[in-house]
């Protein structure tokens, strides 16, 4: 049976077509068993991906960026830095001239004082022993949300970090740099922690994390 | 636990050298942030300082720059 040109629609929804999910799929080669009819074309989400199936041209997606996470912190009480989340670049994730791009929500659902937000890069998954990468704008007793973003390019040996200890909620402007020494070659924790000025109730959290790889 | 030794203007934490390059700063009761050639660490007194533990931040503060 010839099934070139072979074109699949799926639909990923109940009932009626969809634009999301896997929409079409055109070659019939799953399984490696008919290398003369390899899949040349696949739509995803509305992004089409396409190559002749081979190895000198197969079919690759567009990976830049690529997301290493997205996860939802903690809103943590309490005066002294805790982890509110954290995400392990595991080893060999970073090769030089990659550069990490980091998006966080602040926010606070109570307060009467200041809070603030800051981001570690540690080799385990604690506070002790990290090192800062960054330090958020001071949220006050009535300041409860946050857009708190970096990023981060590393050479080989360091990681260009800005203005480490200077408070700000991003880089869009120019700062001072740090370069923090990163070994890629083991596992690293990036550590989103948060700290109050007084016990109770400020609860500072950050509450999405968004860590993006660029090539 | 880590254990931090102490060394003249820095000190060793696991198997890597950092040399102080300002003043510490106390950040809360039990943590503090140290400035070094390797960047501003974060510790606190789950560290131990040439074997020993201390209970006070100040007393670590104090046993972590006797050295300089």
């Amino acid at each position: 049976m010839d099934n070139s040109g072979f074109n699949a629609v799926f639909s990923s929804g109940g009932g009626g077509s969809s634009s999301s999910g896997v929409q079409s799929v055109t070659g019939l080669n799953t399984d490696n068993t008919d290398p003369q009819n390899p899949i040349i074309e696949i739509s995803v989400d509305g992004t089409t991906i396409t190559g002749d199936g081979t190895s000198a041209n197969p079919i690759v997606a567009n990976n830049n960026p690529r997301t290493l996470a997205s996860v939802n912190g903690l809103n943590l009480t309490g005066t002294a830095y805790q982890i509110s989340a954290s995400v392990l670049i595991p080893s060999g994730t970073i090769v030089t001239n990659n550069s990490i791009y980091i998006r966080n929500l602040l926010t606070k659902t109570t307060g009467s004082t200041s809070s603030n937000a800051r981001i570690y890069i540690n080799t385990s998954n604690s506070l002790t022993g990290a090192t800062q990468l960054a330090f958020s704008q001071t949220m006050n007793s009535t300041n409860f949300i946050q857009r708190f973003e970096r990023n981060y390019f590393f050479d080989g040996t360091n990681l260009f970090a800005y203005a480490p200890t200077g408070t700000g909620a991003t880089d869009l402007i120019t700062g001072t740099i740090t370069l923090v020494p990163f070994n890629p070659n083991i596992d690293n924790y990036l550590l989103f922690a948060v700290a109050n000025s007084t016990t109770t109730p400020d609860n500072l959290g950050q509450k999405r994390v968004i860590v993006q790889i660029y090539d | 636990m880590i254990n931090i030794t102490t060394i003249q203007n820095g000190f060793i934490m696991r198997e890597q050298l950092y040399y102080f390059t300002d003043e510490i700063t106390i950040v809360s009761e039990s943590q503090c942030d140290v400035p070094t050639d390797r960047g501003v660490i974060l510790l606190d007194l789950s560290c131990t300082i040439n074997n020993a533990l201390y209970d006070n931040i100040n007393l670590f503060v104090n046993a972590l720059t006797e050295t300089i």
